[in-house]
């Protein structure tokens, strides 16, 4: 108990040596930037359409009060389309931005020097790479779960998406554990952000073209994209699929990912620094 | 003073078709130590083995008795490091900082006394970004400091300072041996630095070590018969003596200077000196030991190649 407590107080201080560190360079103000201008783009919708609807409402000339039901349908599908084209940038963005970051992060840090001054202190590889990839993770999931969610919350009623929730969310993180790892090993095999990034990206791209194919094997999306599996589950493209099955790819998913993490950390106790 | 802190042997280390380093051999006893050579001969290549930051092709290297590539982690927390151009949090104050870092060590110094250590406690408050380039050298030897340090090894510490920086940094290295007994090993190319604070030398070049030994030793068998006069006409009297019996090496050390080995008494060698000089109307304002650093490398580094 106490070895664990260590550990998690071992994990968080060196979390905080790593956030300093590694995001001096605005990561984090990027990312920022990116959910204000969302958020912006979906609150301006809410409010212009809520002062229209106000004012149809008010003014007898419209015969406001009696067509209430079809402005709101008009709102409703206008907010259904800008939460589904908000999102979709919004994660293609993200994702796309993943390997850039990590290549920021982890390959930059062997450019510029920064892993050799946290080497220098007594700090094991694996647990220097641990806390890497989850601050990495959790810097990366916050936005990209909360837009979502508060574009979710903003337009569809709660029972929606308390629905999917939990599996949206294990679904998202398991994506951005597997872009992270990914990340991880191209970062630790080129130490060059260039490189990281482009492949990075590339390999997101290609694995964004085979994962949208009709004729995709499911266990190969399992591998490739949780979340479009999910998607595809919750719109009801596997009928037969029952929870249990569904609850196994999932977990298929975390064990390729806690491969590629293995293969990675194997790599980066041996690589030169 | 005569524990060996660092021993190497053998070590090999190649990065594609250079030899980085190729079959070194030292053992560093506590003290200020000194890691001598030119750019690329191969110190930062003997720390980053020393370290465990590269594996080396072959050999074996230990440092306070632990093995470097096995037992890193042991040595990282008995030594502290200053690597060349180190980075830090940029929007941290060197307090945030040294408080981070205390964490990583089961014991470690009070960051403000380290603060003060360093002469850096009045900018403890200042963001890291804003500090001058002595004052950021003088945050990485603090942060070295950190978690009481048997040996602390300092890759080019003086490398982006101005004189005055390298001053104050090399007073700060002495003192700190001094008041805490902490052994250096220092790498560095600039000699005229290492000449002054160190105890120990080893001289590296071409990733092979071509001396090694405490300074004092080193000087005694290279500098002794070693000289160095102070001229108007440098060209001129170095033509002269190279007709003279008994001087050997000589060269032109700059615009009024020249340097030659010679067994001879120093009376007897200023006598000749000035003697031949007056006939050819030169004025010799000094004939003295030369005592060095960069005489001795030069001296060592001849005889390698011989």
């Amino acid at each position: 108990m106490k070895a664990n407590k260590n550990l998690i107080e071992g994990i968080v201080k060196l979390g905080r040596i790593e956030l300093a560190l590694s995001y001096r360079i605005p990561l984090i103000e990027s990312m920022a930037a990116i959910v204000a201008y969302t958020s912006c783009i979906s609150v301006f919708m809410v409010i212009f359409q809520t002062i229209g609807l106000n004012l149809v409402l008010s003014d007898t000339l419209y015969n406001g009060p009696e067509n209430v039901g079809a402005y709101q349908q008009i709102i409703s599908e206008r907010a259904t389309m800008s939460y589904a084209l908000a999102q979709t940038s919004c994660w293609t963005f993200f994702t796309i931005l993943v390997p850039l970051f990590f290549a920021f992060t982890l390959a930059r840090a062997f450019e510029d020097g920064t892993l050799r001054t946290l080497m220098s202190y007594p700090i094991s590889r694996t647990m220097l790479l641990t806390v890497k990839t989850l601050v990495f993770i959790i810097v990366i999931s916050i936005p990209v779960i909360l837009i979502p969610l508060l574009l979710i919350a903003t337009y569809l009623p709660s029972e929606a998406i308390v629905n999917y929730l939990g599996l949206f969310i294990i679904s998202t993180l398991l994506s951005v554990a597997q872009l992270s790892v990914t990340s991880i090993l191209l970062s630790v095999l080129s130490k060059d952000a260039a490189t990281t990034a482009v492949v990075g990206v590339l390999l997101w791209v290609g694995l964004s073209y085979l994962s949208s194919l009709p004729t995709i094997p499911i266990h190969f999306l399992m591998l490739c994209s949780p979340i479009k599996m999910l998607s595809n589950y919750a719109v009801g493209l596997y009928p037969e699929m029952i929870n249990w099955e569904l609850l196994f790819l999932l977990l298929g998913s975390l064990a390729f990912v806690a491969a590629l993490f293995i293969i990675g950390i194997r790599v980066f106790r041996r690589v030169e620094i | 003073m005569t524990d060996i802190i660092v021993s190497v042997s053998g070590i090999k280390k190649r990065f594609g078709k250079m030899q980085a380093l190729d079959g070194v051999e030292i053992s560093i006893p506590s003290g200020v130590s000194g890691i001598i050579g030119p750019n690329g001969a191969g110190k930062t290549t003997l720390l980053r083995v020393l370290l465990g930051l590269i594996r080396a092709d072959e050999g074996r290297a230990s440092v306070l008795g632990l093995d470097s590539e096995m037992q890193s982690l042991e040595i990282r927390r008995r030594i502290g490091v200053l690597h060349e151009r180190p980075i830090y949090p940029r929007f941290l104050t060197p307090l945030e900082y040294l408080k981070m870092i205390s964490d990583l060590y089961w014991e470690h110094r009070e960051p403000i006394e380290l603060l003060k250590l360093v002469d850096l406690d009045k900018a403890c408050d200042r963001k890291i970004k804003d500090l001058s380039a002595g004052m950021h050298q003088r945050l990485g030897i603090a942060q070295s400091l950190v978690g009481y340090p048997e040996i602390v090894f300092l890759d080019e510490p003086t490398s982006n300072l101005d004189v005055t920086g390298r001053n104050a940094v090399l007073q700060l290295i002495m003192d700190l041996y001094n008041n805490t007994g902490t052994s250096f090993v220092i790498s560095s190319h600039i000699l005229s630095e290492l000449e002054r604070i160190c105890h120990n030398l080893v001289f590296i070049d071409g990733g092979k070590v071509i001396e090694s030994g405490r300074l004092v030793e080193i000087f005694k068998k290279y500098a002794s018969d070693r000289w160095r006069v102070l001229t108007s006409d440098s060209e001129v009297l170095y033509r002269l003596i190279t007709s003279l019996s008994g001087f050997e090496n000589i060269g032109i050390t700059g615009v009024n200077t020249i340097s030659f080995s010679n067994k001879g008494d120093i009376n007897t060698i200023r006598h000749e000196i000035e003697s031949i000089a007056k006939e050819h109307e030169i004025d010799v304002y000094d004939v003295s030991r030369s005592t060095s650093l960069e005489e001795v490398f030069k001296e060592v580094s001849r005889n390698e190649s011989e």
